[in-house]
């Protein structure tokens, strides 16, 4: 006899929670058989023996090499663009310019601005002018330089303070001032908070632009199929949006229109909108009636960039024991050509700061500018990394000015659970104190901070990230993500779910989360995520929502799948549905141990009355946020928080940095997948290392000056020292079993932590990324260093 | 592009004879060259066959290195690492362990000089102004200067200088030998002495002297893959009872920079210190066309000294 495990009955169930439950929510359970439990990713094995396939890969027979022609100027007119000489190469099928295309195109409905191939104007050096379709590389590639492009320059303005000035040429004529997007808020009190308060600190920061250098480029194959059906594959972090646009842009009915995503070798939100390359493939395809595939070099996906915007920031901090602090932030954000996320961005950067602490009297104003470089875009940790940066770097100073030890300060201030900031986050659960005490107690902090000999240093900061935002993208009543299962009597339970992989695990998410409700071994759960043709529509990886939004959908949908079965077996053992449960494969009745039967025979036996067995679940975000012009964008459902600690040593010949240790305990809820959890640790650790200490998107006249990884200096293995995750479980009720995101948000605290631990090394505050040796080494050599803590003659 | 493989020294000498010949040696600087557009329509000649010039051998005069061998062959070389740690210690810095698997000392000598300028796709280098060194007319670094002022950038080549190494070329017309300090000029467009047809035939390393001992130290953003932002190499001997100096460098101009210093003591006072490094300060040019600008690459030559020479013990404990 098998006997069956713990009566669920028994388990207690989370009840504490003041914010009423979304219905698609599923956090009432507490037990668990294989959420915890690291296994091996579904697509592990393709990807370790090099047998899985990606966009670049992909074969079709008579395919076509796609390439663009790019602009070789920042900001001018197209007089002329003449692809007659190109059409005459033999061997090229097709060749289109901006002239091909009416709509524009862009993710965030309301600014639409960025044409497939520019038509008019151009507005950064690498923007496409024109595409062509050819038999091979080298016939491409000379019917691209036989293109005639006529340009008429114009003043191009490579930093917002050049394009802000009056008068100044505009980028986009619908743009005065070459503004992009402001935000102005005020929330409580500012300035009269700042008159109570008792310390205040101030300083002018700098966020240094970073691009994305996913190892796979960008790469689409489109092609028509013989019923008129289009069929692109694409290495995208949003098919959907790829869907809807192709529709638009093409004037095709969308189900007309297969979206296909195959594997991806990384994201990080610089694949999440549909791109004019998306759009040509598919032209070009529908044009010449063959398979047209582009694949992206290194240099073309760093010119594509939607990378990290650089940020100028004014940020002024007060304290108020009894309330908590005041902040008065401003920021400049370099947007580069187009608006791609930007809207979204410029909201962001704002949202997330009046959280984490309490920040009862909070005034943002920020200001998006067009640029003539390429777009900058949602790079991890959207919008929110660089304001965090100088909020840590600040409530550093503060501790110092009052003589508190950063944690207990950060303790202290922290928000607690089941509160809301002064803009109307809903906090649901928060486990940012166990971050603090954790990371304290791995990392040594009360033996090292402000005790290691000059030159050492240990520094601290606390982050925080939203699990997806309430309000999606596009204004639609749909659900935000959709899942459909299908039970075969072979024992094969497969999920249908259009949520993007994009190398993250949301596959191997979803396959434990529903072998989890069902009681079923994970191995006999497939998950099907890659073609719009048979998978509900999810609305993508971005903004961390796909754990928490697709996870409780498949809740949802494995719940109802249960039910039947279960049902079925119940009228068969005479007895109710809460009497039985499924668990180890097999299905049980609580209180007659003897009886029980495999999950396999249950499956068909309620196939043989049912029928066809299947069911379906969807996630609807709850409407919450506050009321003001704005208060839709950024509320999330759940949060994450995080605390690094960075342990390193300042060479003091040069100024470089030599990374120790950082310990980052990150609470994402819960851990559904621990090893993907950690993998996302370490992963954000790694970025937000690489943007502290060395990436910059750098521009000569408006052109990157490093596109290759070889110039843009990425760390190495050996440029990291080690990494140690902890994860924190503080289940949400709002979370698929209690879990928030783990992708993004343990990466904003690396920067500051480092800078902090710059300052515990050799007393320089450092206000701009990344943390160069020359600038250090000038401070050293200027003598003003000297260790915090010890009086200056000592050090 | 064309390509061929001799299997007899004559029949590559005949090629190399060709006016577009470009020797492919491991093709790591050369693949990406290509790539780029910055060598168009080349004769690549292959050396693969003729494994006499993948050779070490030491020989009473010299330790004689063929110009095909590998990086990591000559790292992993028990002999050699025992007589001039320092080669391998240099050598194991030069970019990741993939390129020492595959890059060859001769390629290393004659790698290309380097710039933020000229690196770069013809798409860039169209987009943003071509410059002398390829199809421009202006140096886009120094707009005044006549001259291009790209990097030497092998490593390889500044410590066998410290090593006093010397190159047997050979062409159709003859061999002929060179020092490597004479075989770099001030021409980041020509900075190498090779006559047309002529190419590396080995590298010839001295036996070491009395009381050699050398080190080396490079100045980059990341501690793998990166070509030097400053190389030094710091060598001394006993000339008798004297002690000669030498420091050579590299990064900071498209030659190398040797400063030498003779009739030592056993230490250096201070004011030797700072003499040494003023001096190699001064032949420093660092220009604005590396990751790091050249105030940074100027102050690093202090102190790779400074610690060079703590490191070699010819500065005093309790010297003041
Ligand atoms: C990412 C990356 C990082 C790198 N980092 C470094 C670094 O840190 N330090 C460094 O020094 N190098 C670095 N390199 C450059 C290169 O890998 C090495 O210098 C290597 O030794 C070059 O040798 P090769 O055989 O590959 O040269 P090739 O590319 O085959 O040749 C280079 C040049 O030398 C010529 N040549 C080759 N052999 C001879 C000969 N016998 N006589 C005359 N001419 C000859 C070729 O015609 C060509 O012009 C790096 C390269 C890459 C791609
Ligand atoms: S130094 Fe001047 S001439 Fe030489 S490669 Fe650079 S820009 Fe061109």
């Amino acid at each position: 006899m098998v006997k069956p495990p713990d009566d669920p009955r028994t388990l207690h169930y989370l009840n504490e929670r003041i914010i009423p439950r979304n219905q698609d929510c599923h956090s009432d359970k507490t037990a668990f058989s294989v959420v915890g439990k690291t296994y091996p990713k579904p697509d592990a094995y393709e990807k370790v023996t090099g047998k899985a396939r990606y966009t670049a890969d992909l074969k079709r027979p008579r395919c076509l090499v796609g390439k663009l022609l790019r602009s070789t100027h920042a900001h001018a007119r197209l007089v002329r663009v003449d692809v007659s000489k190109a059409l005459q190469i033999p061997g090229v099928f097709a060749c289109v310019s901006g002239s091909d295309f009416g709509e524009l195109i862009g993710i965030i409905p309301w600014t639409k601005d960025e044409p497939v191939l520019a038509k008019d104007v151009v507005r950064y050096i690498g923007e496409p002018i024109a595409a062509v379709a050819a038999t091979s590389e080298s016939v491409a590639q000379q019917a691209l330089a036989c293109i005639d492009v006529h340009y008429e320059p114009f003043t191009a303005h490579f930093s917002p303070e050049q394009a802000m000035v009056p008068d100044a040429v505009l980028i986009h004529s619908q743009a005065p001032g070459n503004a992009s997007k402001s935000v102005d808020w005020e929330f409580g009190e500012v300035d009269s908070a700042f008159a109570r308060s008792q310390v205040e600190v101030s300083g002018n920061f700098h966020f240094e632009a970073t691009t994305h250098a996913a190892l796979e480029t960008h790469a689409v194959l489109a092609e028509m199929g013989a019923d008129g059906r289009l069929c692109v594959w694409s290495s995208t972090q949003t098919p959907y949006y790829l869907h809807r646009e192709l529709a638009t842009v093409l004037g095709m009915p969308a189900h007309q229109i297969r979206v296909i995503r195959p594997h991806i070798g990384g994201g990080f939100g610089g694949k999440s909108e549909p791109f004019g390359h998306e759009i040509c493939a598919a032209y070009l395809a529908k044009q010449t009636g063959r398979p047209v595939k582009f694949v992206f070099s290194r240099e073309e996906t760093f010119l594509t960039h939607r990378g990290r915007h650089a940020m100028d920031m004014d940020l002024r901090i007060g304290y108020l024991p009894d309330e908590g602090l005041v902040m008065d932030y401003q920021a400049l954000l370099d947007g580069g050509a187009y608006s791609s996320y930007g809207m979204i961005t410029t909201y962001y950067a704002g949202t997330l700061n009046a959280g984490l602490y309490r920040v009862p009297h909070y005034r943002w104003k920020s200001q998006r500018v067009f640029t003539n470089k390429p777009p900058a875009g949602p790079k991890r940790g959207h919008g929110t990394v660089q304001p965090r940066f100088a909020i840590e770097c600040l409530v550093d100073q503060l501790c110092e000015k009052l003589g508190r030890d950063p944690i207990a300060f950060r303790r202290e201030l922290a928000l607690g659970p089941n509160t809301e900031t002064v803009n109307g986050l809903r906090i649901g659960s928060s486990g940012f104190v166990t971050c603090l005490e954790k990371s304290a107690d791995q990392s040594g902090w009360y033996q090292k901070f402000r005790k290691m000999p000059f030159g050492h240093g240990i520094g601290i900061a606390g982050s925080w990230y939203l699990s997806g935002t309430n309000y999606p993208i596009n204004p639609e009543s749909n659900p935000q993500s959709n899942v459909q299962i299908k039970a075969d009597r072979s024992g094969l339970i497969t999920l249908f779910c259009g949520a993007a992989d994009i190398g993250q695990g949301s596959d191997a998410m979803l396959r434990h989360l529903l072998a989890e409700e069902l009681g079923v071994d994970p191995n006999r759960c497939k998950v099907e995520s890659q073609d719009s043709d048979i998978c509900p529509v999810d609305l993508g990886s971005y903004s961390s929502r796909v754990t928490l939004m697709a996870g409780n959908a498949a809740i949802s949908a494995a719940r109802h799948l249960k039910n039947q079965i279960l049902q079925v077996i119940a009228q068969d053992w005479h007895s109710s549905t809460k009497q039985l449960m499924i668990a180890d494969d097999r299905v049980f009745h609580l209180d007659r141990p003897e009886q029980s039967m495999s999950f396999v025979t249950a499956l068909n036996r309620a196939e043989s009355v049912l029928g066809a067995l299947g069911s379906t679940g969807s996630y609807n975000s709850p409407n919450r946020g506050g009321l003001y012009r704005g208060a839709l964008v950024g509320p999330s459902p759940a949060y994450s928080f995080t605390v690094h600690i960075a342990e390193l040593e300042v060479d003091l010949n040069s100024g470089q940095i030599k990374m120790k240790r950082i310990v980052a305990a990150h609470d994402c809820g819960r851990a559904i997948h621990p090893q993907l959890v950690e993998g996302q640790i370490e992963g954000s650790v790694y970025m937000g290392m690489g943007e502290a200490l060395l990436e910059r998107y750098e521009t000569a006249k408006g052109l990157i000056s490093q596109p290759n990884l070889l110039e843009y200096k990425m760390p190495t293995i050996l440029d990291v020292g080690t990494i140690e995750s902890i994860i924190v479980e503080s289940p949400d009720p709002d979370g698929p079993y209690g879990a928030k995101e783990a992708g993004e948000g343990p990466l904003h605290a690396a920067i500051p932590a480092i800078a902090n631990a710059i300052y515990d090394a050799i007393g320089l505050r450092l206000y701009q990324t990344p943390f160069e040796p020359g600038q250090i080494l000038k401070a050293l050599e200027s003598g003003h260093c000297y260790k915090p803590g010890l009086p200056r003659e000592l050090s | 592009m064309s390509y061929c493989q001799p299997t007899q020294l004559s029949d590559l000498l005949s090629c190399l004879a060709h006016p577009n010949a470009r020797i492919l040696a491991g093709g790591t600087d050369l693949i990406p060259h290509l790539q780029m557009g910055l060598v168009e329509d080349p004769l690549l000649v292959s050396l693969k066959g003729l494994p006499e010039l993948k050779r070490i051998e030491a020989k009473p005069e010299a330790i004689h290195i063929g110009p095909a061998v590998t990086l990591q062959t000559l790292i992993d070389h028990k002999p050699l690492r025992e007589i001039y740690p320092v080669i391998g210690q240099t050598l194991s810095q030069i970019g990741a362990l993939q390129h020492r698997q595959v890059g060859t000392i001769g390629g290393n000598l004659c790698l290309d000089t380097r710039c933020s300028w000229f690196n770069q796709s013809a798409f860039w280098r169209e987009s943003l102004g071509f410059c002398l060194k390829k199809g421009g007319d202006i140096c886009q670094v120094a707009p005044k200067s006549k001259r291009c002022h790209a990097v030497l950038s092998c490593d390889g080549a500044i410590a066998l200088a410290a090593c006093q190494a010397r190159l047997v070329l050979l062409s159709r017309a003859g061999k002929r030998e060179v020092s490597l300090m004479e075989f770099y000029r001030p021409n980041g467009m020509d900075h190498i002495d090779l006559r047309p047809g002529e190419f590396i035939y080995k590298i010839l390393l001295p036996h070491a002297p009395p009381g050699f001992q050398a080190t080396y130290f490079k100045g980059r953003a990341r501690q793998s893959f990166d070509f030097p932002l400053l190389g030094l190499a710091i060598a001394t001997q006993w000339d008798g009872a004297q002690r000669t100096l030498s420091f050579v460098l590299g990064g900071v101009e498209s030659c190398l920079l040797q400063v030498q210093m003779q009739n030592l003591d056993s230490f250096l006072t201070p004011e030797q210190v700072q003499s040494a490094i003023k001096s190699c300060q001064r032949l420093a040019r660092p220009m604005e066309n590396a990751f790091y600008g050249p105030s940074w690459r100027k102050k690093m030559i202090a102190s790779f000294i400074a610690q060079g020479l703590q490191q070699m013990n010819l500065i005093q404990e309790d010297a003041p």
